[in-house]
């Protein structure tokens, strides 16, 4: 992956710039994921899909820390080494499934100006990132906030 | 830019939520108008928009003069939670407020629609075609008369087109009115759906007074089509393309939830982890993530921190001891709601990391599943040098939910 090493900076940035990353969870990809954490790896509803049949769910699900991670990874991939996460706040507004194609997509919506972070002189960037199913849900929706550095 | 107070027609946004005052949005009113700028920009239509919270009014907010700075209207309603399912108020007057609590989510909707209308507002039944939280089902199921009920909000931008559909055919049958409204939660969802009225609009006295009106002359839009020259989309059919999945779960009222309310604030240890190279290398690989910072000894080298850092994500993934439990009593089921993750300083491979966890809230509302209670939960993660690295917040939900197939 190349995309992370480019760095992007602050100026090249607009309100209305939209990006976007593919992502498709196997059921190996979540039990590696969910390896990582003790709890999330003995619910049922993350590997089975009967277990999650039989807790009102359609089939097996993708942890919510999971799509997270993926909106991260779409927002870090896109402003390269120097940027920095600030805060990422999402709604998990419906289920992720396994095997889902998953399009994880962020949108510009703010640019502070003039404005430099706190004495860093990087600018601050706000996004809206959402994640999109080919079914036409939005299993994801939230808001990040990143600082990027100038260039010069 | 085109003038709202000049014009004689206005495309305003009914729904809209913020950060102001509802607990799932992250949209703040300026950012919404900053957004609207950048529409029309692009050719967009958008004069204004209804902030209209969740389950909360608050008499001495006043957005106008900011509204004003953008060239646009910023009027309020609010979205309160009934036994037929969300229902917007415009028009909301200290007397309506006297006759109700608001943050009950089982409010009787006849006396809602007829109490808003008493005091001289009106109230809307919000995204009508949506499961559970919207009246089509609550008509179709229990034959529920809709006594009152002049206007739907039948385009909403948070529902799919068959629910959107399934609205605007009720308001055919019953002879209703219809309006539009993105229930926009975050800034770009903004005006997606929206209301055009063939007057001017300033003020909610100026909204109400038009909804109030049989003659009045307003139709739901969506936003594209305000464009020059497009042609409107059509409305969007109730005839489902897919049979979408629904389990029928849930339902919306009952008695008040019990917890243990003196776990609420306080703060306590619930682990520690050491982050290892190991560690960050699983992390990496379940996400597919090859960002050099992270999996090249090399790079990370000549990066910002040189040396290997975890990825921002990497903290909320591992799980400590078990958090506070206020030991809510309801649902069947426990599911992630929404998380807020803050990131302060990097993380590195040797860092020894303690979460100290907290309740911070807990409170009740109804959605597509019926009714819930939230769980707010923080999280403070410290390095061994005692610094705050990051916190995560967590809202859980309790629901009650039955396996797919059984009956209801």
């Amino acid at each position: 992956m190349d995309d992370a090493l480019t760095q992007r900076y602050f100026e090249e940035v607009a309100v209305g710039d939209e990006f976007e990353e593919w992502q498709q969870p196997t059921s190996p990809h979540v039990a590696a994921f969910t390896a990582i954490s003790g709890a999330l790896a003995g619910d049922g509803r993350f590997h089975d899909h009967a277990a999650a049949r039989a807790a009102g769910l359609e089939k097996a699900i993708v942890p919510g820390p999971m799509s997270a991670s993926m909106l991260t990874r779409l927002v870090t991939d896109w402003m390269g080494p120097l940027g920095r996460v600030l805060s990422l706040d999402v709604s998990y507004r419906r289920p992720a499934y396994h095997d889902d194609r998953l399009r994880c997509v962020a949108l510009v919506t703010d640019v502070n100006g003039d404005g430099d972070y706190e004495g860093t002189g990087e600018g601050a960037v706000h996004l809206d990132v959402t994640m999109e199913s080919e079914r036409g849900d939005k299993p994801v929706q939230g808001t990040a906030i990143v600082v990027m550095p100038r260039r010069g | 830019m085109p003038d709202p107070l000049s014009e004689n027609t206005t495309y305003l946004d009914l729904h809209v939520h913020s950060a102001d005052g509802s607990d799932d949005a992250g949209g703040t009113v300026e950012g919404y108008l900053k957004w609207i700028t950048a529409r029309r920009a692009h050719g967009l239509r958008i004069d204004g928009f209804v902030v209209t919270e969740h389950r909360r009014f608050d008499p001495d907010r006043d957005y106008s003069a900011l509204a004003a700075r953008y060239g646009a209207i910023v009027l309020r309603g609010v979205e309160v939670e009934t036994d037929i399912g969300h229902v917007l108020v415009f028009g909301v007057t200290p007397e309506f407020l006297s006759r109700f609590d608001l943050t009950s989510i089982s409010l009787p909707s006849e006396e809602v629609f007829r109490a808003a209308w008493e005091t001289g507002g009106v109230a809307v039944g919000a995204h009508a075609g949506r499961p559970r939280i919207g009246c089509v089902e609550h008509v179709d199921e229990r034959g529920v008369t809709l006594e009152g009920v002049h206007v739907l909000e039948a385009l909403n931008g948070g529902s799919n087109d068959y629910e959107n559909g399934r609205a605007f055919d009720l308001a055919d049958a019953r002879g209703l009115r219809a309006v539009g409204g993105s229930d926009a939660h975050f800034v770009s969802a903004l005006g997606g759906c929206l209301t055009r009225f063939d007057r001017a609009i300033h003020t909610v006295d100026d909204l109400v007074a038009a909804l109030r009106d049989p003659a009045a002359a307003y139709t739901p839009i969506y936003l594209e089509d305000t464009a020059e020259g497009v042609e409107p989309r059509p409305r969007p059919s109730g005839t489902p393309v897919l049979q979408p999945f629904s389990s029928g779960q849930g339902t919306l009222g009952g008695d008040v939830i019990e917890y243990d309310r003196s776990v609420v604030g306080r703060e306590v240890l619930v682990g520690s982890f050491e982050v290892t190279r190991e560690l960050i290398a699983s992390f990496c690989q379940a996400l597919d993530e090859r960002n050099p910072l992270y999996t090249d000894e090399a790079f990370a080298a000549q990066g910002p921190h040189g040396g290997i850092i975890a990825p921002p994500g990497i903290i909320q993934a591992v799980r400590m001891g078990p958090a506070p439990n206020p030991g809510v009593k309801f649902g069947s089921s426990t599911m992630m709601a929404g998380q807020l993750h803050e990131y302060y300083l990097p993380v590195r491979p040797g860092d020894t990391i303690e979460g100290f966890a907290q309740v911070r809230e807990v409170y009740e509302k109804t959605g597509r599943s019926g009714r819930m209670v939230f769980v707010v939960r923080r999280t403070r993660f410290a390095n061994q040098h005692g610094e705050d690295v990051a916190a995560l917040q967590t809202t859980s939900v309790h629901r009650e939910m039955r396996p797919v197939g059984e009956a209801e």
